[in-house]
């Protein structure tokens, strides 16, 4: 059976969102096909399941490009197909693939395939399949590319069986304090340079969101450049002490977080999909986010969750506070990992099974 | 013929559909179907279909759809017409299957149950079709070879919705309304949108002669059962060509297959004499001719109703004579560009006498659309053989292009006469392909930022690739020219532009406009003479239906230069006035004001 060369930014040892959603993509293939992947970066070693291996992160730039033609042209009767983990890495597919006839695969998480990278030679890459995130994302992409919109197929995120409604953790309650009051809960990088997630606008928010509901506290998970200026704003609006940024949050807490929490807001502007969205409603919380990008699909237009136009700031009050007052999330399991890898082998099959010498 | 809609939520992660929706946009296509109105839902509750119906075969409720078998394997809507539903019904029967009613709809079923795929092949008629295959749990969506009829659709990765028209879609708010450059530079340079696109980026029309099938993974072009080009090149016809005049008069009799009154479309030319002359040896149906008149005739709109009503009297053929004022025409004037379902440079003259028809009481009305294009009666037919073979050196010369867009317009403004698209004389690419788009053309793609801006008309011309679809549009078409321009001219200005305008003009008024001319086998036929024998032309035609050919070709237009030229026109025409000057040539100016009132 011929194998998947995948070429990605990161993903075991990883520890970003990019890294788990190709690690999702590779587990569900693996079943099907096995995956060799060559990753950009590698943070630190990690064990791959079975029928995934990873091979070690060249040094530099130039060298991953070396090792991934060496690799693709020694193997090219040993590969099916080569995957694509980021938009930035599609000239070098587009090279395999015009070297080698290997056909490829270009997964879009977001935000990076909503404009035309300078760096992408050409508007048309020769993709035989570019899956996309959400609707928005893929709608995005073929606003300015070639591709032909029948090959532009969707693969929303999923997320982790570990994910699942529970009690409130004690502990994590008592470190962060959280006894005694309603949690608004939003979990992300704060990034100076992507200020799109709309902690800023929940933090201007929170004065009026107190007068109705007293005991309201607004908890920012997440590291990162930009927690000063949302210091300095939660100060200017009096908030400091209903505002608490509690820095990045180990990975295996996440969900006792979730649980200890009531609310998860995150009115963003810039989500490719907004993973986050379902590993919080998958805990138990009720979730709002935007409508004008990829959370819409996370949020499954309303139905898993309330959706708000970003900018209004009275429609995100009352979400706020009518989200604080119900009980019971909405279910997500539609997202859940059963129907993500039957998704992603069935587009296999479509797609590459002539390859493979396997059955999807 | 009817209007046809549906919704698939195909994706795992999509919600099921809101019934509401599917209304919707259905009721955006109430105009195309007043006689009724129907729905289904799968028992998932990801797939609605839904229609309104003219009702022409079978007026009972047998014909009504959606049309399911009784185990509901295979459940479907339909908008159009079989012309050889009776002998696959019979067919069908002696292999067991029996009928609720005599529809076409529920034939095209019967026949599908039995064939799967193959059955598209087997269709004699024009179609566009939506099923759901609950046994391989997949939706279908399916056009005529020749694209007669009109289909569209809406895939945003999560959801296909499909409609016959693109405003229903549009106006039911379920699909983006982002524009799509390519459809608005192709409607430029060619006087209609070209499909597959539209005006709006997430707006497709679905690809004639294919299958494009829908499932849980996505949408996806599963079939190809025929093209233009096929009918003129790959299709051996086993019982050899048959004579003309055979092929013709089988056209128009398959053509009357109706239970309602047929109207047909005359004018003094001879694709629509032929038709009438042979339609009245057929006694199957009762039949009226119809002339469009106007009360103020021209040098490019004769009044050609004396002649045809002559012509009618002599065949034996009930004629009425409908005389349009340019009052009638300024009252309907905004009625008609809302209509207008793409913009396009023509579609008057059809709506006019559709809607005349109508008024008569008529549904069903024959046309003789598409025979210039069967029987070379264009002009085309010799000029783009001959500018291809003049243009290929001077074409060759580097940067002459360049310098003859200089040069040229100082040479027309010495000659104080030539169109502009003289400048682009030496720009187009090689060939016929080059030549065609000079022939066709309306605008050039250098005028384009003027009317567009320029990064809209860069990314339009971009995405379009226009020379590129003709080169397309050539292959596996052999060397003769006769055979090259008639594909060029059946897929690009037969099926945007005519067929188009002859569907929505005439839905409009819930009128079916048929197309004898335009038929599988018919086409089938002349390829085979053309392949073997002397290329059959409209004089043939003439003869084939025992016509002499008396009058040079006409057309069948209106006096639209002056009617946009009065005082009385729309704001769009004033505008499009100042945009471009009064010089430039009527239909330009017309082009840009229709463009104008599209994109309000």
């Amino acid at each position: 059976m011929r194998a998947l060369l995948a070429l990605v930014t990161d993903c075991y040892g990883g520890n970003g969102g990019l890294a788990q959603a190709n690690r999702d993509v590779f587990e569900a293939l693996a079943a099907i096909v096995p995956v060799d992947v060559l990753p950009r970066l590698a943070e630190g070693v990690s064990a791959t399941p079975a029928g995934v291996s990873q091979r070690k992160a060249p040094r530099s730039r130039s060298a991953y490009v070396a090792s991934a033609f060496a690799r693709a042209w020694a193997g090219r009767d040993r590969y099916a197909a080569v995957f694509c983990g980021h938009l930035h890495l599609a000239p070098l597919a587009e090279a395999i693939h015009r070297s080698t006839g290997l056909p490829y695969w270009l997964h879009l998480h977001g935000i990076e395939a909503w404009r035309p990278p300078s760096a992408f030679l050409g508007t048309a890459p020769s993709a035989r399949l570019v899956t996309a995130v959400s609707r928005y994302t893929r709608r995005r992409f073929l606003s300015w590319s070639e591709v032909d919109p029948g090959r532009c197929r969707l693969l929303p995120d999923t997320y982790d069986a570990r994910f699942a409604p529970g009690p409130r953790s004690r502990q994590l309650v008592e470190r962060y304090g959280l006894a005694g009051h309603r949690v608004i809960l939003t979990v992300g990088r704060l990034s100076s340079s992507e200020r799109y997630k709309g902690h800023d606008r929940l933090i201007v928010l929170m004065p009026r969101i107190l007068e109705k509901v007293p005991e309201a506290l607004y908890v920012i998970a997440g590291g990162g450049d930009d927690r000063p200026y949302l210091a300095s704003v939660a100060e200017r609006c009096g908030v400091s002490s209903k505002v608490r940024f509690i820095g990045r949050v180990p990975d295996e807490d996440l969900p006792d977080l979730y649980r200890s929490s009531d609310l998860y807001v995150m009115p963003s502007t810039g989500e490719g999909f907004g993973i986050v969205f379902l590993e919080a409603a998958a805990c138990g919380l009720p979730v709002i986010g935007g409508r004008l990008d990829g959370s819409a699909d996370a949020l499954r237009d309303g139905l898993a969750g309330t959706l708000v136009d970003p900018g209004n700031m009275d429609e995100l009050l009352k979400a706020v506070v009518g989200g604080l007052q119900e009980r019971g999330a909405k279910d997500v399991s539609v997202f859940a990992k059963p129907a993500f890898a039957g998704h992603a082998r069935a587009l296999w099959g479509e797609f590459f099974a002539d390859r493979s010498g396997s059955a999807s | 013929m009817c209007g046809i809609a549906s919704i698939y939520n195909y994706h795992y992660a999509a919600p099921q559909i809101r019934r509401e929706d599917l209304r919707v946009l259905r009721e955006h296509l109430r105009h195309r179907g007043p006689d009724g109105e129907g729905e289904w839902y799968s028992d998932c509750g990801r797939v609605g279909l839904g229609h309104r119906r003219l009702s022409i075969i079978d007026l009972t409720d047998q014909g009504a759809q959606p049309c399911a078998d009784e185990l509901s394997r295979v459940v479907l809507v339909f908008n159009g017409e079989i012309y050889n539903h009776p002998e696959l019904r019979r067919e069908l029967e002696l292999k067991g299957h029996r009928f609720r009613g005599r529809s076409d709809t529920e034939v095209l079923l019967r026949l599908y149950l039995e064939e799967g795929d193959r059955c598209w092949t087997r269709l004699r008629g024009m179609f566009a079709v939506v099923l759901w295959d609950a046994r391989e749990r997949c939706l279908k969506l399916v056009r005529d070879v020749h694209g007669i009829k009109p289909l569209y659709y809406a895939d945003d990765g999560w959801r296909l919705c499909a409609a016959s028209q693109v405003k229903a879609l549009v106006g039911s708010r379920l699909v983006s309304h982002e524009k799509e450059p390519a459809g608005a530079a192709g409607y430029f340079l060619m006087g209609s949108v070209p499909e597959p696109f539209t005006l709006f980026r997430e707006v497709r029309a679905v690809e004639p002669g294919q299958v494009l099938t829908v499932d849980e993974r996505g949408a996806r072009y599963s079939r190809r059962f025929g093209s233009v080009q096929g009918l003129w090149t790959d299709r051996p016809l086993e019982s050899g060509a048959a004579p003309l005049a055979q092929a013709v008069r089988d056209s128009v009799r398959y053509h009357l297959v109706s239970d309602v009154p047929v109207m047909i479309y005359l004018s003094a030319g001879v694709d629509s004499r032929a038709i009438a002359a042979l339609a009245v040896q057929e006694k199957s149906v009762s039949l009226s001719g119809l002339t469009l008149a106007f009360d103020e005739p021209g040098p490019e709109a004769p009044d050609e109703s004396g002649a045809a009503a002559a012509f009618a009297e002599r065949i034996g053929l009930a004629h009425r004579t409908h005389r349009l004022s340019g009052a009638d025409f300024f009252a309907s004037q905004s009625a008609f560009l809302d209509a207008m379902d793409q913009p396009t440079l023509d579609g008057a003259n059809i709506y006019h006498i559709s809607r005349a028809a109508r008024l008569a009481g008529y549904k069903v009305a024959l046309s003789g659309v598409g025979g210039d294009e069967l029987f070379a009666g264009y002009p085309s037919f010799r000029d783009v053989p001959l500018w291809a073979k003049l243009l290929w050196l001077p074409s060759s010369i580097p940067g002459a292009g360049d310098v003859w867009r200089r040069v040229s317009p100082w040479v027309r403004r010495w000659l104080g006469r030539g169109s502009a698209k003289v400048d682009g004389l030496l720009s187009q690419p090689r060939g016929l392909t080059g030549a065609y788009l000079l022939k066709r053309g309306l605008f050039m793609p250098w005028e384009l930022p003027d009317l567009l801006g320029k990064e809209m008309a860069v990314e339009g011309l971009r995405r379009l690739r226009l020379p590129e679809r003709l080169s397309e549009a050539l292959r596996r078409t052999g060397r003769s020219d006769r055979v090259r321009v008639a594909c060029l001219e059946m897929c690009f200005y037969l099926r945007h532009q005519l067929l188009r305008d002859a569907d929505w003009a005439g839905m409009a008024h819930g009128v079916e406009v048929r197309t004898p001319l335009v038929d599988t086998v018919l086409t089938a036929q002349v390829a085979a003479l053309n392949a073997s024998g002397p290329a059959p032309a409209k004089a043939d035609l003439a003869s084939a239906a025992g016509l002499s050919v008396d009058r040079p070709k006409s057309g069948f237009t209106l006096p639209v230069r002056r009617w946009i030229e009065s005082d009385r026109a729309l704001p769009e025409c004033k505008e499009a006035d100042r945009k471009l000057g009064r010089t430039q040539h009527w239909s330009r100016r017309w082009a840009y004001a229709v463009y104008r009132r599209s994109a309000r």
